[in-house]
């Protein structure tokens, strides 16, 4: 179809130049009529069929008037450039819109057409959605994973590049969990599928983005408003432009032609296709890095950000805790942690299971006889008749012992064996790589303040928030203290709020942007949230606020050129310094610069 | 109960509102909107048996832009 259209308006154009050089003017005429039928047929079909379905203002209506008014004025090439070069506009308007639509899609369709299931054997090509929980699946080098698994034969490194925009690929054994959408490298694999397709990763992906593309900006807004009354006002002035002065008895034709020139200027387009457009580039642009952006609102929030404020744990740092010191009284290191481990045996606190995965060897239950858990505080077992404490200085005031004091940052575990002071262990969370450089860019890009909150102690806190150079810090803080917080900041600024999406949802919610870190993050976070970062880097925050800086610069840009140069067009046009070659710049021209800015946010 | 339909041949941005407006104006529905991007309209019903409706939907879009096709 589109082939077909660039030899119509070939032909059309070729028969209108030889016009221009045949001097015998009927002939001329002749040819000119010709090339007009032949390229602006398409024009005149549609302009017909929606006078006729009651609609005057159609643009498509306003080209054959102003060609045929020029025509009628016996400005034939004129006439034939109005209709040629909106086609050439439409063509390439539509050209640029399939290309990015299919560029986009590409970006966030991340689930292959088949699975290769594995039967007694045998291996079936099935589609995705028929694929059950436990199903195991074969999965071939160079193909994407289909659904979510775990590797139970075989190992390869993947590519997670599209999910993550992580680069580099990740090997991956049996037992390591695979998602769907990476792709497969060096070695086939067999995979046990721990998700249906629904709810796979990159069925969640597609849905996520294809659900949020309908929070449209507030300059998304504009335009559709805009482009309801633009269009009927300028066929208004054209009227009047050529009523006034005729009354006033000026000559009929030179105010007429006046008037035609307002009619081509009159559509929209290139507003009206090029902002949607700008932010549909960029939530993909966004998505080929890993980022997630949901629609035009949170794109405009995002440009707009003046605080930043982050979860500490597993956004700042990893959230993986790991012992960072032992430090005995009168025990050896290896008992000091065996007392700990044994205390810690029940409990599931991200703690108490790094002190067991330190510990490393079997716990042998059978031998605790009572264990209870003060809150607050720590654990407390019995073994033997013997209790064992391990907590923190709270409770070993409780019991009666003097703890070391604390120096470092990070969480100190006090153990004691009945009033026996045994020493402390300290466990510290690890600031991941990018958080120094992510506060430090936000400072460069106009964010005015940066805000830490955790549940964390004091000490360990004022750690992490000096060491990043963060503004102001909240710590101690119970989940729901945190949406008290937020409350109180939006009224400064808008508000950007990362966290890793546990316990959380209510302040991703609350926040002028809610960014939800990581893939692991619960369905409820990463759906309250404006922005999913499918990496854990808190710097791709710095990325996804520099993408919408720029989206915003560009669609502001394209509105103001656009109507900038339509407005000018119709003054110069009105006074009689442009001409109807001037109009179609304006209508076409426009369009055609105004799309290819959009365009660029995709690169 | 909401429902996504894929509408092929939306070629013009304008059009897109101009059916999304339209649509809107269905007395049995709650909301609706048409996405130029990625060519689909998601209505929200307000009754279960839609079948009626979506002809109608179909018709609105029609008249609008002449070859575009909506399925669901």
């Amino acid at each position: 179809m589109n082939h077909k259209s660039i030899i119509r308006l070939a032909i059309g154009a070729a028969i209108c130049v030889t016009a221009m050089f045949i001097s015998y003017s009927y002939i001329s005429v002749v040819l000119y009529l010709v090339s007009y039928v032949i390229i602006g047929f398409p024009v005149f079909k549609k302009a017909i069929r929606n006078v006729f379905s009651g609609n005057f203002l159609d643009e498509n209506f306003l080209m054959l008037i102003a060609s045929l008014g020029a025509f009628c004025l016996k400005e034939y090439t004129e006439g034939v450039a109005v209709v040629l070069f909106y086609g050439i506009g439409e063509l390439f308007e539509k050209h640029a819109v399939r290309k990015s639509r299919a560029e986009v899609t590409k970006m966030m369709d991340l689930s292959p057409d088949f699975a290769n299931k594995e039967i007694g054997g045998e291996v079936i090509t099935v589609a995705p959605e028929e694929v059950n929980i436990g199903d195991v699946l074969v999965v071939k080098p160079g193909e994407r994973f289909p659904l979510d698994g775990i590797v139970v034969f075989g190992k390869t490194s993947i590519d997670t590049k599209s999910l993550t925009g992580e680069a580099s690929p990740v090997s991956v054994s049996q037992g390591d969990e695979v998602l769907s959408g990476s792709v497969n490298l060096s070695g086939v694999v067999k995979i046990k599928v721990t998700k249906s397709f629904n709810q796979s990763t990159a069925s969640r992906i597609l849905e996520l983005a294809t659900a949020a593309a309908s929070k449209k900006a507030v300059s998304e807004r504009f335009i559709t408003k805009f482009a309801r009354f633009y269009t009927p006002v300028v066929v208004v002035c054209a009227i009047l432009l050529w009523v006034i002065p005729v009354l006033l008895g000026q000559p009929f034709i030179k105010w007429i032609k006046r008037a035609l020139l307002f009619l081509v200027v009159s559509c929209p387009c290139a507003l009206v296709i090029s902002v949607p457009l700008a932010f549909f580039a960029a939530v993909g642009g966004a998505s080929k890095k890993g980022i997630l952006i949901k629609g035009g609102s949170s794109i405009e929030a995002l440009s707009k950000t003046k605080i930043a404020v982050f979860d500490k744990t597993g956004t700042l740092t990893q959230g993986v805790f790991e012992i960072s010191q032992i430090n005995p009284h009168g025990v050896t290191k290896d008992q000091l942690l065996m007392y700990a481990a044994i205390a810690e045996s029940f409990s599931d606190h991200p703690i108490a299971c790094s002190i067991k995965n330190a510990y490393g060897k079997k716990l042998d239950l059978s031998v605790i006889d009572k264990s209870e858990e003060i809150a607050g505080m720590g654990v407390a077992v019995e073994v033997n008749g013997d209790k064992i404490f391990a907590g923190n200085e709270k409770l070993m005031q409780k019991i009666g012992i003097t703890a070391d004091a604390q120096s470092d940052f990070g969480t100190y575990v006090h153990i004691a064996l009945n009033d026996k002071y045994l020493g402390y262990i300290v466990i510290s969370d690890v600031i991941k790589q990018d958080a120094e450089r992510a506060i430090n860019e936000l400072k460069k890009l106009g964010v005015t303040k940066t805000v830490m909150l955790t549940g964390d102690a004091k000490t360990s806190a004022q750690k992490v928030s000096q060491k990043l150079g963060i503004d102001e810090m909240h710590h101690s803080l119970l989940p729901h203290d945190k949406l008290c917080i937020i409350e109180k900041i939006i009224n400064d600024g808008v508000t950007l709020y990362a966290g890793d999406g546990i316990n959380d949802t209510p302040v991703l919610m609350r926040a002028d942007v809610g960014v939800a870190m990581g893939l692991n993050g619960t369905d409820a976070a990463m759906e309250a949230a404006d922005v999913v970062l499918m990496g854990d880097e808190p710097s791709k925050i710095i990325d996804a606020i520099k993408l919408s800086k720029k989206t915003m610069r560009i669609v502001m840009c394209n509105i103001v050129f656009a109507l900038a140069v339509k407005v000018i067009v119709m003054i110069l046009g009105a006074v009689g310094i442009a001409g109807m070659w001037s109009a179609v710049f304006a209508d076409v021209g426009v369009s055609v610069i105004a799309i290819s800015n959009s365009i660029r946010i995709l690169k | 109960m909401i429902k996504r339909f894929k509408v092929y041949n939306l070629e013009c941005a304008h059009c897109a509102a101009k059916m999304e407006r339209e649509i809107k104006k269905m007395s049995s529905i709650n909301d609706a909107e048409v996405n130029f991007m990625l060519q689909s309209i998601v209505v929200d019903f307000k009754d279960e048996n839609i079948d009626a409706e979506i002809g109608k939907i179909q018709k609105i879009c029609k008249k609008i832009e002449p070859d575009c096709v909506v399925r669901a």
